[in-house]
């Protein structure tokens, strides 16, 4: 009888040890579900075997939970705040003024999949924050992305077809033309027309790329231009007509639209990198404000073989075998 | 002229015989550590590649643990390395082998002295035993975190049994040599004591002693040199044109591989660039050239010039005395579309080191 009684004492407790509360909790927020860079992040964790527990909130692409999910933030008080995106990051954090800057106490941040951070104003500098957040960052250095695409393509003349209207896109041409004079390379603007409700003429893009095409571009460079990307088939399809390669800074024109090639970081990689700071502060071995933000710094070449095949453009075979080879034609064609 | 005493003859004989003993002694170290190098950089030439396909695997967005074509690219290279026993990779975080070539072994520990040598990204550790070798390099994630490391373990037979030839190759000339100088004293000793018994004219008995010595000293020197040197040249002949081959079916199926992937054979962009790098890397190489299936050559590098050589009489072009030549052909979708040749100097060791 005393036996049993211990064994139903035993089993009464047990509950109590399943619910143990894990040592950490990280609050991610997600802007459109757990996709590669989250699960980067989640992997890393976990293979830290620390325990840690991760709270995912997603805000399907609205920005409309955001208080709710402040409020929470509050009330949970996690020991780190995460965030994917740069539209979920600034609603979340607040940028830089003090204005918009939100207060979550002590809780530091890190954000992930952010192109420009302090263009975007989150922070001042990417080694002097000035906040108590750190972050990753998915682009190539546009410095880097140029010195790759003088191997793949040997260019002198530089076309970019660009929305003035968006902040991402002037910083990458404003950038553009400091590296011009440095690489010595000429780099030919084309800004997008704005029609008279101030909105950018996406028709104008054919006209645009011809005109580069009389100027004699080598090369067209696809920056981190919202409004170009999403009508980037134009653009990728009139340079093809007049055979100039396009290269990209995401891989999306390369492997959905028939870009070139682009230089990138893969989102899980950087999720890994963010899961790696994660650590660093959760373990108390920095704070966020210490830790630099920074993109992984071994990029990978996508190719699109099907275009450079059009294009009789080659990366070089030194290239070719550390890239992610991607629509290889049918060798019946 | 007074002739040479019996104890001078010994003492100049011994003499001989510790430079000789020395010099063949040498050679010896010098050919052995050649052919030591010759393995280890194949070795380390295909441990290299297994690392920088498996580094690009994880840049395309993958963790060392979760890497599905890890596997794959371990049983390729285990396969066309002949001296390779296995290649295994493990965690840095748990020190436990996520993938190997040999049943069983993943899951289990890896030893702990690999644990603390693989740590420094830029170098290549190497771990010594009776009748194998152990090399290994960290793997990198994408932002230069060590997370696991490639390590291959590969037999020391066929170098052992090189080791041994070379060792019987010293111990035969070194006799042989020994026995021409001793020989070469006893005929002063017998020539001195004959010209002093025979000859009255000292003039005349000088003049062929000096013609005599100096004729026979440097023909019997030069023929035994020469044949002791081709006797080492010959013992790591195999270990050279099996390093020459590795290569070639290396660059043959990057080629291959490239033209696969939608590359034409004859637009491969800075192809002389890579090869180059090749030839740099392996000082034995005279020249690489890579030729469509014709044999009409696309891409050189090095002077292949140097190696060949025209008959005068029917103009027939050959490869040199001394030189030696690897092709591998190159294959795409199971045609070959070309080939890889590639020309090595047999006396690179001799050349260098004298």
């Amino acid at each position: 009888m005393k036996k049993v009684f211990s064994l139903l004492l035993f089993l009464a407790c047990f509950p109590f040890f399943q619910a143990k509360a894990a040592e950490q909790k990280v609050y991610f927020v997600l802007w459109n579900g757990c996709e590669e860079a989250c699960r980067g992040f989640s992997d890393y964790l976990k293979a830290s075997h620390e325990d840690i527990e991760i709270i995912q909130r997603n805000l399907d692409k609205k920005t409309d939970k955001i208080p709710e999910l402040k409020a929470e933030i509050r009330k949970k008080s996690p020991d780190l705040l995460v965030t994917w995106g740069t539209l979920a990051t600034v609603e979340m954090l607040g940028t830089n003024n003090s204005e918009s800057v939100a207060d979550y106490g002590a809780i530091p941040a890190l954000f992930m999949v952010v192109s420009q951070p302090v263009e975007s104003g989150l922070v001042s500098s990417l080694s002097a924050q000035g906040r108590n957040i750190t972050g990753v960052m998915h682009l190539v250095p546009l410095v880097e992305q140029l010195q790759y695409a003088r191997q793949v393509v040997a260019f002198r003349r530089l076309g970019i077809i660009y929305n003035p209207a968006e902040t991402n896109a002037q910083a990458a041409v404003d950038k553009l033309r400091q590296y011009a004079s440095l690489m010595k390379f000429d780099l030919l603007e084309k800004p997008l027309p704005v029609s008279k409700d101030n909105y950018p003429q996406k028709e104008k893009i054919p006209s645009l790329v011809a005109e580069l095409a009389d100027k004699k571009v080598d090369l067209i460079y696809l920056g981190p231009d919202a409004f170009v990307n999403a009508h980037r088939k134009a653009l990728i399809d009139t340079a093809a007509a007049f055979s100039i390669p396009v290269f990209s800074a995401s891989e999306g024109a390369v492997r959905h639209d028939n870009a070139l090639f682009s230089f990138v970081h893969r989102y899980y990689t950087v999720g890994q990198l963010a899961g790696k700071k994660a650590l660093e502060i959760l373990k108390g071995k920095a704070q966020a404000y210490d830790i630099p933000i920074e993109a992984p710094q071994r990029a990978l070449l996508v190719v699109n073989m099907t275009a450079a095949q059009k294009l009789g453009v080659y990366p070089p075979l030194t290239l070719l075998q550390h890239a992610d080879l991607i629509n290889i034609p049918s060798s019946e064609n | 002229m007074r002739s040479m005493s019996l104890s001078h003859t010994i003492l100049a004989s011994l003499f001989w015989c510790a430079v000789v003993f020395a010099f063949t002694g040498m050679n010896f170290m010098k050919y052995e550590e050649a052919s030591h190098t010759l393995r280890e950089s194949r070795i380390e030439t295909a441990l290299t590649d297994m690392h920088k396909a498996l580094q690009v695997e994880m840049d395309k967005g993958e963790a060392l643990p979760g890497l599905k074509t890890a596997e794959k690219i371990l049983l390729n290279y285990t396969r066309s390395e002949r001296d390779l026993l296995s290649a295994m990779i493990f965690s840095a975080n748990t020190g436990k082998i996520l993938f190997s070539t040999l049943v069983g072994q993943t899951g289990q520990s890896a030893p702990v002295s690999w644990r603390q040598k693989c740590v420094r990204s830029d170098t290549v550790f190497i771990e010594k035993e009776k009748d194998k070798e152990t090399m290994g390099m960290p793997l990198l994630n994408a932002f230069s975190e060590n997370t696991g490391c490639l390590v291959a373990q590969y037999t020391t037979e066929s170098g052992e049994v090189v080791r041994e030839k070379m060792i019987k190759t010293t111990f035969h000339y070194s006799v042989r040599l020994a026995a021409i100088g001793a020989g070469f004293c006893f005929f002063i000793y017998f020539f001195g004591f004959l010209v002093a018994t025979t000859f009255q004219n000292k003039k005349i008995q000088l003049a062929i002693a000096f013609v005599l010595c100096q004729g026979l000293l440097l023909l019997a020197l030069y023929f035994s040199f020469v044949s002791m040197f081709k006797a080492f040249d010959e013992n790591i002949k195999q270990e050279m044109s099996t390093k020459t081959q590795q290569i070639a079916e290396q660059i043959s199926a990057r080629l291959g591989q490239a033209v696969q992937n939608g590359v034409p054979f004859d637009s491969i962009t800075a192809l002389e660039t890579y090869l180059d790098q090749i030839r740099q890397k392996n000082k034995e190489i005279l020249f690489i050239l890579v030729t469509d299936k014709t044999g009409r050559v696309l891409y050189e590098t090095g002077s292949a010039a140097e190696a060949f050589e025209a008959d005068p009489y029917t103009g027939k072009i050959s490869l040199r005395e001394g030189y030696y030549n690897a092709a591998e052909p190159v294959n795409s979708a199971n045609a070959a579309i070309g080939w890889v040749q590639i020309g090595v100097n047999e006396r690179f060791v001799r050349e260098k080191g004298f």
